[in-house]
């Protein structure tokens, strides 16, 4: 009997330590997905709808130069990214400038039409069938403490990591990065400094059209993706970013963090049809007692 | 006076804000290496003024710098041409900025002059380059005073617009300035001022105009309105 308890505790505790270490990964591979949400919310101070679909273009690219060309995914997620910061500067410059240009509402029913036309062509093109990106890499994983790590979580977790140092160092050293720090806090005195606003702000939705291009990849790599899936990324994206705080990127990775921690621990303790619920409760007890988020401003 | 001599020509400026006409038909030029000071009460005008020659407001009328309309031209563009402004608020200041990087930003269009323009500021303001690495807003309202206006020499500009330089300080750290701007416009930069200080603006000034209510009443020799009998008794109490 005393063995059958402390076999059941053990057990218990395992699953703890595993659904931690899972959580954690997967949080690594949302605060991916908020990146690109956090700039478009801290430097531009608007919400970029369509955001989860941008994300889901570049799932699907992917899925279709493995299909076509036999491209690994983690090798189309360069010139998929290039693309996307075009896609994005160009976007912003000739077509949602002049939307923000005339109000905040306005840009934001824009990118409500984007996102739900890129939907439409998703289905047309690919059907509502869910798609996977899948890779040799996908069965390869590793044991630490006897619990394995699927590669592609570790995979989520650090490119993740490399994603958020590579744009922090970017912000913070180069005179493009000042100009949009710059920008983000007055972009009247920013102008007096000689930036072109325009500019940058198109920058900015590039960089985040960056950024979602290699959370596409990286999540199509972790889960399967259908046509629909692209609000549930943007509500994720949304929360992560509010949590962390709005224009702190390292409170995006613990936004992030948070977010995989109680989807997770949700999923193994309790019903995995409770984790959307259990993330925005606690998103909500957090903004009720910190509502600048967790590092904002 | 030569037109050629003339570093700014300003022609029936009238400046809005949303419908309402704020400044009405200005006219007025300031000369290469002069300091020409604008001087009012609060409201009357002046920084409006600034803000069109600046490109940040809505104006009719017309403005040249260095003979050539810029009235087309967006703010940076004006920037680079070597038109900048120190803002009046000490708010201006780029607050999550260090004190550094909130003097780098201001060369952000002469990045290759960078360090030859940080070493003519630190010179000017050594308690910059004392505070250089702490947040800028830890700095005093005097320091944030001498950040704005380093910050604006940053782009080596050959006019500088100041906007109530003493605006909120105390006597002490208005005459620091002061003495700063003086050795700014040793320098060869034209300064275009804004002041409520009737009194240290008319010190300073070379050339002067009076702004009221959105028009100028009078325009003269710094010298010869700080003799005047009406502007001694309207702005200086005297």
């Amino acid at each position: 009997m005393a063995y059958r308890r402390v076999y059941c505790e053990l057990s218990w505790f395992m699953k703890l330590i595993e659904a931690v270490v899972y959580g954690s990964l997967l949080g690594g591979a949302y605060a991916v997905i908020g990146i690109g949400m956090s700039l478009t919310l801290g430097v531009m101070e608007v919400m970029n709808i369509a955001h989860g679909e941008i994300i889901l273009l570049s799932s699907y690219l992917a899925y279709q130069l493995l299909l076509l060309l036999g491209m690994d995914p983690l090798l189309s997620a360069i010139p998929l990214s290039l693309f996307l910061l075009t896609l994005g500067f160009f976007l912003q410059k000739y077509c949602l400038s002049r939307a923000l240009k005339y109000s905040v509402e306005m840009f934001v029913i824009t990118t409500l039409a984007i996102s739900t036309i890129l939907e439409n062509v998703y289905l047309l093109i690919w059907s509502p069938m869910q798609k996977a990106l899948i890779t040799g890499y996908l069965l390869w994983s590793c044991e630490v403490g006897g619990i394995k790590v699927p590669f592609v979580f570790l995979l989520d977790f650090f490119v993740s990591i490399a994603v958020l140092v590579t744009l922090r160092e970017f912000l913070k050293k180069t005179y493009l990065g000042m100009a949009i720090r710059a920008s983000s806090e007055d972009w009247k005195i920013a102008q007096l400094m000689g930036i072109n606003t325009d500019n940058i702000r198109a920058l900015t939705l590039g960089l985040a059209f960056l950024t979602a291009g290699i959370a596409g990849v990286l999540i199509g790599l972790t889960y399967p993706f259908s046509p629909s899936i692209g609000k549930s990324y943007m509500v994720i994206a949304f929360g992560i970013v509010v949590l962390g705080g709005l224009g702190s990127m390292i409170g995006t990775f613990i936004g992030g963090l948070i977010i995989g921690l109680v989807q997770v621990l949700t999923a193994t303790f309790f019903d995995p049809a409770w984790q959307l619920f259990a993330s925005y409760l606690v998103i909500f007890i957090i903004l009720a007692l910190r509502p600048k988020g967790v590092l904002g401003r | 006076m030569m037109e050629e001599d003339n570093i700014l020509e300003i022609n029936n400026l009238s400046v809005y804000y949303g419908g309402l006409r704020v400044v009405h038909n200005v006219s007025f030029n300031v000369r290469k290496g002069e300091v020409f000071a604008l001087i009012g009460s609060n409201g009357a005008g002046k920084s409006s003024i600034l803000s069109a020659i600046m490109g940040l407001s809505s104006y009719t009328g017309t403005i040249k710098f260095l003979g050539k309309k810029i009235d087309h031209l967006k703010t940076y563009q004006r920037i680079a041409l070597g038109l900048t402004l120190a803002p009046e608020s000490s708010a201006a200041i780029f607050s999550r900025f260090t004190v550094l990087e909130n003097l780098l930003i201001g060369s952000y269009l002469n990045r290759a002059e960078r360090e030859k323009m940080l070493e003519r500021v630190f010179k000017l303001f050594p308690i910059l380059k004392e505070r250089m690495n702490q947040p800028a807003d830890k700095l005093s309202g005097g320091e944030r005073k001498m950040l704005l206006i380093g910050r604006a020499l940053m782009s080596n500009p050959k006019l500088l617009l100041l906007d109530e330089v003493s605006l909120g300080l105390s006597p002490l750290i208005t005459d620091k300035i002061y003495e700063a701007c003086k050795e700014i416009n040793s320098q060869g930069v034209t300064i275009l001022l804004v002041e409520q200080n009737v009194w240290k603006a008319l010190e300073f000034a070379n050339r002067a105009c009076i702004i009221e209510a959105g028009k100028i009443t009078r325009v003269g020799k710094a010298d010869e309105l700080l003799d005047e009998e009406s502007i001694r008794r309207a702005y200086l109490g005297l």
